[in-house]
């Protein structure tokens, strides 16, 4: 999201003439009303659906289902989860979690995102013989733990409640940071899971379709904060905590090593990326559809140079 | 009845005329998640 925050702070939207209000996503009211995509808001009309912002590679299923008002137009990140054990666990490969159970961010779950666990935990599980959906009891956390994520997996991790869990940056660095656990799997730092965008970048069809030279100032500010991101991870860090948009009690130096790991600045065919993930969803079975992975693309990705 | 100035009206005109072509800068949303 640094890329998000960055083009708020430093007014690069502005800079294309445009005025841009940035909005925390309400990603719990988007799942307990059957939302399709993450880019819900809340605004004094309630939940409505922001113009642009990020669209995400395990919510796939609704976009081939056309249930998505946005085209992607770019990339954002590679990876930004991970499998975590104990500190001191003894377990050291996806294959020792057969038979215990993983509590996942409550987001990680059907049918908000295309599987339980999502696609590169069960993608890891699979290659090490284990049915993440019948081996592995996958259970979401409650939304009233991620205030105090360190202390719940902690406590968690010495009850025995369960031996690993699924969460998303920043939360890796605070529980590392506070040697509570380590990584036990990645998609941040491990092939294939980092080969393919975690998240894209997504605008409103209508303002694609009705207003390309906003919808190209919208993904040209986009690009400019990627690139600073990339080139300035710890003062993108600094400058997006003292404005309030990123968690101040998370460590500079860390964060930016991950900023860096996220390949914000990573050239690659968004168009060609896509399609592979795509494909390799509906190879799986995890996207029913008559249409092709291209054909897809054609549908739901408008390239801007 | 007093008469408006011709700079007046020429900013009325204006106004007028930026209304009716939707001349107020649109304002769009991004939606951002609480992540790195």
């Amino acid at each position: 999201m640094l890329p998000l925050y960055a083009a708020l702070v430093k007014g690069l939207f502005a800079e294309e003439g445009l005025t841009v209000q940035g909005l925390p996503v309400d990603t719990r009211g988007a799942i307990e009303q059957g939302k399709t995509n993450w880019l819900h808001v809340k605004t004094d009309k309630g939940l409505t659906e922001a113009d642009f912002g990020f669209i995400d590679v395990d919510q796939l299923h609704y976009m081939a289902a056309g249930k998505i008002g946005h085209y992607i137009v770019d990339g954002m990140n590679f990876g930004c989860m991970d499998i975590m054990v104990p500190a001191d666990s003894t377990l050291t490969s996806a294959a020792d979690l057969k038979g215990k159970t993983v509590e996942i961010n409550p987001w990680w779950i059907e049918p908000f995102r295309i599987q339980r666990g999502l696609t590169f935990v069960n993608s890891e599980l699979k290659t090490s013989g284990v049915d993440a959906q019948k081996d592995v009891t996958l259970r979401p956390m409650p939304w009233e733990a991620l205030p105090r994520i360190a202390d719940y997996v902690g406590d968690g991790f010495k009850a025995g409640r369960f031996q690993a869990v699924g969460v998303t940056e920043p939360q890796q660095t605070i529980l590392k940071e506070r040697k509570i656990a380590k990584v036990l799997f990645s998609q941040t730092y491990q092939a294939p899971h980092n080969q393919e965008y975690c998240c894209f970048f997504g605008i409103k069809r209508e303002l694609v379709d009705r207003h390309p030279d906003k919808a190209a100032a919208i993904v040209r500010a986009f690009r400019r904060a990627k690139l600073w991101v990339a080139e300035n991870p710890a003062r993108a860090v600094i400058t997006t905590q003292a404005a309030g948009y990123f968690p101040a009690s998370v460590p500079v130096q860390p964060s930016a090593n991950t900023v860096s790991a996220l390949g914000f600045d990573r050239k690659v065919d968004v168009g060609a990326n896509l399609e592979r993930a795509f494909k390799d969803r509906i190879e799986a079975g995890l996207i029913k559809t008559g249409k092709s992975a291209a054909d897809l693309v054609r549908l739901h990705y408008r390239k801007f140079d | 009845m007093k008469r408006l100035s011709v700079g007046t009206a020429v900013l009325v005109l204006a106004l007028l005329v930026g209304v009716a072509s939707g001349g107020a800068q649109e304002k769009y949303t991004v939606g951002y998640g609480a992540g790195t």
